[in-house]
């Protein structure tokens, strides 16, 4: 996983949990990095794992949230970092349906042979669906991610997540624009 | 100063420098992803052009080989006509001269034998440059072939010697033929081939000079083993060539200039089949020339010494071409009527009786009935051809074909394999086409004289 996620996530600990909270999750959690991230390293997803859970207990907040509202957050950090991918795409269809290349580009530039979460995107006018398959299993995660992206183009979205197996790996999101 | 902020200030700080420095790397190998994909699709789109030029190279080198092919095709179509053309030429030719050969021999009127003689030169000018055509047609064909038997280089320059001895004195011109000291006597190769490319050079050399005279020299250039090469100098005191034209000459139909051919004749055939004849036998030729003052045409051409080096019998037997003849009676199996015509009339004169079979069937079927001394066989003929019907006489049970008959074959054919073959089925010698009466005579002497007049022959 790349190490941007890592960076990311420990920044929005900080910011919303305090340094405490911060620290004390990566010193609880065993970690093979020690919790040293740089964002252009890469990193195994468990620790990902491990630091949500340990959030989850020290924050009492649920995992699926706790995802959610990371991938919201990394989606508005993602904006102000990459903003040339969003100065091409004029609303959130544009830019999801573009999302593959993007993910592959800045992924593979470091790493050829990362392993990598796909998008498979069929658009029909206004409904979009979007098939996110990841041994990874952070279908919440990508839903904020998604929501997050509907916050930043500014659109009315009705999301339906429909899971096609039943160890998550696999997750249908049916996009529905609405009108404004 | 509160030491908690402070480290929280330093922390900011450095977290800020990691992400510059994570910025520049990102963007750097963001470069350098794009660069790589760049020399990826060059190097793709590379490898495609280079499949489609090499496509494009092997298309036009199928379209070489086809266009080379036809050319070839053409040449051997071009060559076969010649040849044909040529032998079709020589048949009627080798009436006249045959019958002009009788007229001049016997006539008293002396303006018959000089018109005669007039016919006789012409007609022997035409058949070489029919000669030369069905010589290069043949070469250009691929179909020549070199004989390998010992030979005396001694009798090669006799021969030469004779051959232009009488034109030499005619036209008040010197001719020598020189070896140098101490060459080897018996010699392995193709003594037909040799004489033919020094017969050529010297012939050329009369030609082209008109005070002086031609100079053969022969010497060994180089010995190792039982390999020699031997470097043959044709000089004259000719016309000379210009310089430019002297890689020209031995170029087909090439002429140093269009007024040589005018004023001396020829086809231009004569030094492309000598070139090829050398270069053929793994020889060199060239030519040094002054204009004004003479040529000289060198040939370096590789020999073998004859196994033990013995003397060889001279072939030629001054005293064969006078020998009675009368008496001898000879089947002539010949299917054109006015060859037939010919040798009649030159046989008679020498009171040697003939019958004829106009094809190889009727000559067995003469053959059961009459008794012969000699057969004379010409090789191509319809219902069956020379070279079969001797092997059937030959390989008769029963002596009602006369099995041991001498059979001298009539052939227009010079070439080394045709000679194999007739010998190989048995035929004793063979005559070329047009017959001289000089050289018939010395054969039926030398097969049929045993039979003649009483006087003893050997056989």
């Amino acid at each position: 996983m790349k190490g941007m996620v890592f960076t990311e996530f420990l920044e929005m600990v900080e910011e919303k949990f305090g340094f405490e909270v911060a620290d004390q999750i990566v010193s609880e959690a065993a970690l093979a990095s020690g919790g040293s991230y740089t964002a252009v390293g890469t990193y195994d997803h468990q620790e990902m794992v491990a630091l949500v859970v340990n959030l989850s207990k020290a924050s009492g907040m649920p995992v699926p949230d706790l995802l959610h509202a990371f991938g919201v957050h990394l989606f508005g950090r993602f904006s102000q970092l990459y903003g040339r991918f969003f100065s091409q795409a004029g609303n959130a269809f544009d830019f999801l349906a573009g999302i593959d290349n993007y993910i592959h580009v800045e992924v593979r530039k470091l790493y050829p042979d990362a392993e990598l979460p796909s998008f498979l995107v069929r658009r029909d006018g206004n409904r979009m669906e979007l098939e996110y398959s990841s041994s990874r299993r952070l279908g919440d995660f990508a839903r904020g991610l998604l929501d997050g992206c509907v916050a930043h183009f500014q659109e009315r979205m009705d999301i339906q997540a429909e899971n096609l197996s039943e160890d998550g790996s696999r997750v249908l999101f049916t996009l529905t624009r609405l009108p404004a | 100063m509160d030491s908690a902020e402070s480290l929280k200030r330093i922390l900011l700080r450095e977290r800020a420098a990691r992400k510059a420095a994570e910025e520049i790397i990102e963007q750097k190998s963001l470069e350098l992803y794009e660069k790589n994909l760049e020399l990826l699709q060059l190097n793709e789109s590379l490898e495609a052009k280079i499949v489609e030029r090499t496509a494009e190279i092997e298309a036009s080198r199928q379209e070489l080989i086809r266009a080379k092919e036809r050319a070839e095709q053409a040449d051997r179509a071009k060559s076969d006509f010649l040849s044909s053309m040529s032998h079709e030429i020589r048949t009627p030719l080798n009436s006249i001269i045959g019958l002009t050969e009788v007229i001049v021999s016997d006539s008293r009127d002396p303006v018959a034998i000089e018109y005669g003689q007039a016919i006789q030169s012409s007609a022997e000018t035409l058949l070489g440059i029919i000669n030369e055509i069905l010589d290069f047609s043949k070469i250009e064909a691929g179909r020549i072939s070199f004989e390998q038997a010992d030979f005396s280089l001694a009798e090669v320059a006799e021969n030469l010697r004779q051959t232009f001895r009488i034109a030499a004195e005619r036209r008040g011109l010197q001719f020598r033929v020189e070896l140098a000291p101490g060459m080897p006597e018996a010699l392995h190769g193709d003594r037909l081939k040799l004489s033919q490319i020094l017969i050529n050079l010297v012939g050329n050399g009369l030609k082209f000079t008109r005070e002086g005279g031609v100079e053969v020299s022969v010497w060994a250039e180089s010995r190792s083993g039982a390999d020699c090469v031997l470097r043959f100098g044709v000089k004259d005191t000719g016309i000379g060539i210009p310089a430019e034209k002297l890689g020209l000459i031995f170029e087909r139909f090439q002429q140093a200039n269009s007024s040589t051919q005018r004023e001396f004749g020829g086809t231009g055939l004569g030094l492309a089949i000598t070139k090829r004849l050398v270069e053929l036998q793994g020889g060199r030729i060239w030519a040094e020339s002054e204009p004004g003052k003479g040529s000289v045409f060198w040939v370096r051409l590789p020999f073998s010494f004859a196994k033990g080096q013995e003397a060889l019998p001279a072939e030629a037997d001054a005293g064969l071409a006078d020998a009675d003849l009368s008496g001898l009676s000879v089947l002539l199996v010949e299917d054109i009527a006015a060859n037939r015509f010919v040798m009649e009339q030159i046989l008679r004169r020498r009171q040697v009786r003939s019958d004829y079979a106009a094809n190889g069937l009727l000559a067995l079927e003469k053959l059961a009935e009459h008794r012969y001394d000699l057969v004379l066989m010409d090789l191509h003929m319809p219902v069956m051809d020379g070279i079969e019907a001797t092997r059937r006489i030959r390989e008769a049970k029963t002596q009602v074909l006369q099995p041991d008959i001498p059979i001298i074959a009539l052939t227009a054919d010079a070439f080394a394999e045709v000679r194999e073959e007739l010998l190989a089925v048995g035929m004793n010698d063979f005559l070329f086409k047009p017959v001289r009466m000089e050289e018939l005579y010395r054969k039926l002497a030398l097969y049929g004289g045993r039979k003649a007049g009483g006087e003893g022959m050997k056989g």
